[in-house]
């Protein structure tokens, strides 16, 4: 399988009145073409900061180093600003959680639909192209399965539910089939109802088009049934990458282990038990661990933790923990 | 939008009658006779006299004299000047005129300057262009407007002799006055020296004009700035950059119209400062508006004058300001929804 | 122990006013205004002390001496005399008494005034609150020098009736500014919390509410400031405000308006005065606005 997205070690460090934070920390991810990957992360984990990055919406103030971070074959830490707007408009797309607040308040939604329409696929003069560009618009808004588009097109971002103007937004993602869609919790704070229809028609999508999606989620229990890889982030740091399957079933770090059993997959907690959870909470960014940033809430921790440990290998599966699960099986 | 523009006019109703309420009131608590207050005639003249202390309604309750004072204010009947004897109401067109050209100009050169400083101060932003317009602008923000009309007036017409020092015409072109407004006045007339005329007119208006905007020039600069800088932050501007949309669409169709928002806001707000700047300015460069005309009022006391003054300047704010919220609640519809969810 | 202090590192979240203080200390410009104010607000309190003559005395051997660089100067009149020998510099430095001092006062009362009643206006619901907002409308839609003129207007132009009308005039925009924020804040949910508490009104009044809008309030206060020193100077100026011997800056400012030709230096030192704490309180209240949208935004 082929990885259009390739990152390895990425690092974002921000300047904060505390002095500088890594928020990310050495981060690896790899995408393959059609894939639908699962980045599962806690609030501050830096999750939607790696979408920024690849999307390219980088504040000054931060400090990127990677040693690869590579869109197919394109280095997109060596583009100069304009020729990475050129590559990510044209085969990256994002889409975000408050679908509203990235719609502009003052246009009217098929406007701004229209004007999504590349420039290079209409044909004709002015009146022509502007026809062919509500038609365009029209069958967008049909894809993502809005049937009454006379009114969606008429309304203001303001007038349309959560659920409407993230389809709207989905709709605007694909207007130039990118190859990539990031989509940044685009489902919290939704009923249930909303979400699977936003999950389906994502998933319809990739199926049809071959379009990958990098999906971040806070938490395992709301995940894109259809997902085949899975990412677990902890604090800007890569705990365990893997097929679903694979690692729902064997996961290999502790970390992994704590949100499995936390979730409400695992039904078999005897009545007035303590829920298993992880001890402390998520340190502040004044305050991160060093090494392994799990470290002091890990329940397997170790002196030797103080040193971040390295990502090893088991077939598809990879994992960042010195002291992992299956291997304590093995030797007991 | 009818629905909102209808209960805009109905508060515009109850303000001015507020404001009429008001007007009235002043005439009883001005040292003096009420109906002198109201009319200019006073009680040396006791034929006319009384005869408008019974067409005022004096011989009855203070309801009458409420309800024949908006008679005869809607009938135009506004007394008579205590210093001139003249009707008040008759002088009150042409010192319109000329007030409203000044403004008006004022407020043009305002925004034709200050919405493009502004936006390329936000573009620019922290860095020295940025600073030098933010830096100009707010010094210029903190000069009274009288030193600063009396520093142009030391400058451009003192040491330079570029300008006159006051005055709207030279008097020999001897222009009719009709509107008020100086320049549509020229126009109308039958002088043979038109062209002459129409720059004498221009030099001795471009120093005022500069005066009056300097205070809304600043204040539009800094509205305009803040308001592209807030916009530039907003997500949807990011959506649409990640979405391939090129800079100057993002600009033309999203930040500018967006960024415009505060600040047709505030041009309702601008405008009353103009009105407060416009009463100094007016007396400094011997302007024949209406503002000069009330501070003369003032010194000699002569209530009818400074009532319909105070009547006139107080509801053209009003209906500027009605003029900008519709404005304002037509082009950004989801002002609408919040008015109407209050 | 008494390094223990220092082994950990804590990151203490400053409170609202000293975050904005220590927001306001990065900007030379806000520090710069600041020593400004102060030094004008000094001047003003020690000006008997150190302005060398009295504002009224005249030198009938120095009248209309430019400032003390020029040719004909002299250096005991530092900034030069006006047309009747009168120092420029112990005239201005007692006029900030006039253009600086009652404009505080003014504030000071108007913010008394108008925060009670906004306050009183912002928890109050139905036709109060409706009424009073019309009210407001009126008044604020007469510019605050023309409503000053029609006080005048009644009274007669003297010191205490331009104190009172200066007054008057600023009190609606107390309690106009203070008025929308309670009413923005009293809807929000920590105001809902508190009161499902059971917490009285006056504690949500005073406890509750108001800590959270004292940046409005503050940064209203500096622009009344400079609305009444402004104001003063221009009724000076109009002369409808504080009369003629009294060295007001405005007043000055008018008298030498007849004498821009021949000596235009007498309009120079009132007229920087009046500039430079305009501009001081105005960078002050601009910095402070920024300090705290700057705090909005980094929670």
């Amino acid at each position: 399988m082929s990885n259009i997205l390739d990152i390895r070690n990425l690092t974002i460090e921000l300047e904060t009145s505390a002095g500088v934070v890594k928020v990310l920390d050495k981060l690896s991810l790899q995408l393959a073409e059609g894939e639908i990957h699962t980045l599962v992360g806690e609030s501050g984990s830096g999750k939607s900061l790696l979408a920024k990055a690849i999307m390219g919406f980088i504040n000054p103030r931060w400090k990127i180093t990677a040693d690869r971070l590579w869109w197919r074959h394109y280095d997109l830490l060596a583009l100069n600003p304009v020729q990475r707007r050129l590559v990510t408009g044209r085969d990256m797309a994002m889409i975000f959680q408050n679908p509203g607040s990235y719609l502009d308040p003052n246009t009217k939604v098929g406007e701004q639909l229209r004007e999504t329409i590349p420039q290079s696929e209409l044909k004709g003069i002015y009146l022509r192209r502007k026809a062919t560009r509500t038609v365009r618009a029209e069958r967008l808004l049909h894809r993502v399965g809005i049937k009454d588009t006379a009114k969606v097109m008429n309304s203001y971002p303001q007038q349309l539910s959560e659920g409407i103007a993230q389809k709207v937004s989905i709709a605007m993602a694909i207007a130039h089939n990118p190859k990539l869609l990031i989509a940044d919790e685009p489902t919290t704070a939704m009923e249930p109802n909303t979400r699977n229809q936003i999950y389906r028609l994502l998933a319809k999508l990739s199926a049809s088009q071959g379009m990958s999606i990098l999906m971040i989620t806070q938490d395992l229990t709301a995940i894109i049934p259809e997902t085949q890889r899975m990412s677990l982030v902890y604090c800007g740091q890569l705990m365990e990458t893997g097929p679903t399957e694979k690692l729902m079933s064997e996961p290999f770090h502790p970390y992994t282990d704590a949100m499995l059993k936390m979730s409400f997959f695992n039904q078999d907690v005897a009545p007035k038990t303590r829920l298993p959870t992880l001890t402390g909470a998520i340190p502040t960014l004044q305050h991160m661990p060093i090494g392994c940033r799990l470290g002091p809430r890990c329940p397997n921790a170790r002196r030797a933790c103080i040193h971040q440990p390295r990502l090893s290998k088991v077939k598809q599966h990879q994992f960042a923990c010195h002291f992992p699960l299956i291997e304590i099986v093995h030797h007991d | 939008m009818l629905r909102y523009s209808l209960r805009r006019i109905v508060l515009l109703i109850v303000t001015l009658w507020l404001l009429s309420l008001l007007i009235f009131s002043l005439n009883y608590w001005y040292p003096g006779n009420a109906v002198t207050n109201m009319t200019g005639i006073s009680a040396s003249n006791p034929l006319a006299y009384q005869e408008v202390y019974v067409a005022r309604g004096f011989e009855d309750g203070i309801v009458t004299q409420y309800g024949e004072f908006i008679r005869h204010l809607l009938q135009g009947d506004w007394g008579l000047s205590l210093v001139t004897q003249q009707p008040v109401f008759a002088e009150i067109k042409p010192l319109l005129g000329a007030t409203i050209e000044l403004g008006l100009l004022a407020m043009f050169l305002a925004m034709v300057l200050g919405i493009p400083l502004g936006v390329y101060a936000a573009v620019q932003q922290r860095g020295p262009m940025d600073r030098i317009v933010m830096g100009v602008s707010l010094s210029a923000y903190s000069i009274p407007v009288f030193w600063l009309a009396q520093l142009f007036i030391l400058l451009f017409a003192v040491k330079l002799g570029w300008s006159p020092i006051s005055g709207q015409i030279n008097p020999l072109y001897a222009i009719e006055t009709q509107t008020g407004s100086i320049l549509i006045d020229i126009w109308l007339s039958d002088s043979q020296f038109k062209t002459a005329a129409f720059y004498d007119a221009l030099n001795h208006l471009w120093v005022p004009v500069i005066v009056l905007a300097m205070m809304p020039l600043t204040m539009l600069i800094r509205i305009m700035r803040n308001a592209v800088l807030d916009v530039l932050q907003q997500n949807y501007i990011k959506a649409a950059r990640a979405r391939g949309l090129s800079d100057s669409t993002i600009m033309f169709r999203h930040t500018l119209p967006n960024a415009m928002q505060p600040v047709v806001r505030q041009l309702g707000l601008q405008f009353s400062v103009l009105m407060t700047n416009i009463v100094i300015t007016e007396v400094i460069f011997n302007w024949p508006g209406l503002g000069s005309w009330l501070v003369k009022s003032i010194y000699e006391r002569d209530f009818p004058v400074i009532q319909a003054g105070l009547l006139i300047l107080a509801s053209l704010i009003l209906l500027v300001n009605l003029f900008v919220d519709l404005l304002h609640a037509w082009r950004y519809p989801q002002v609408r929804k919040e008015i109407d969810a209050e | 122990m008494q390094n223990n202090r220092s082994i950990y590192y804590q990151y203490r979240e400053p409170s609202p006013l000293r975050s904005l203080w220590l927001h306001m200390n990065t900007n030379p410009f806000a520090v710069a205004a600041f020593y400004i104010f102060s030094f004008m607000l000094l001047a003003m309190i020690l000006s008997p002390i150190i302005a060398p003559y009295s504002p009224d005395a005249q030198f009938s051997d120095a009248i209309s001496q430019p400032p003390a660089w020029h040719d004909d100067g002299e250096i005991r009149f530092l900034f030069g005399t006006d047309d009747l020998g009168r120092d420029l510099l112990s005239r201005v430095l007692s006029g900030a008494v006039y253009s600086l001092g009652y404009p505080l006062m003014a504030t000071a009362a108007a913010a008394f005034i108008g925060i009670a009643i906004g306050a009183w206006a912002g928890m109050s619901r139905g036709v109060q609150s409706s009424t009073l907002n019309h009210l407001l409308d009126v008044v604020l839609s007469i510019p605050s020098l023309l409503l000053a003129l029609i006080i005048i207007a009644i009274l007669g132009p003297a010191l205490h009736t331009v104190m009172i009308a200066i007054t008057i005039v600023l009190i609606p925009q107390f309690i106009h500014s203070v008025h929308n924020a309670f009413y923005e804040e009293r809807n929000k949910e920590y105001v809902i919390a508190s009161k499902l508490n059971g917490s009285s009104r006056w504690y949500i009044l005073t406890r509750v509410i108001f800590p959270n809008i004292t940046s409005v309030v503050v940064m209203q206060v500096t622009f009344a400031l400079s609305t009444a020193i402004l104001d003063i100077a221009a009724l000076g100026f109009l002369g409808l405000g504080v009369q003629a011997p009294a060295p007001e800056w405005g007043t000055m400012l008018a008298r030498s308006l007849d004498q821009v030709y021949l000596l235009p230096w007498t309009m120079v030192l009132p007229g920087l005065a009046l500039f430079l704490t305009v501009l001081s309180i105005n960078v002050l209240g601009d910095s402070l606005r920024a300090a705290i949208q700057e705090r909005i935004r980094g929670s």
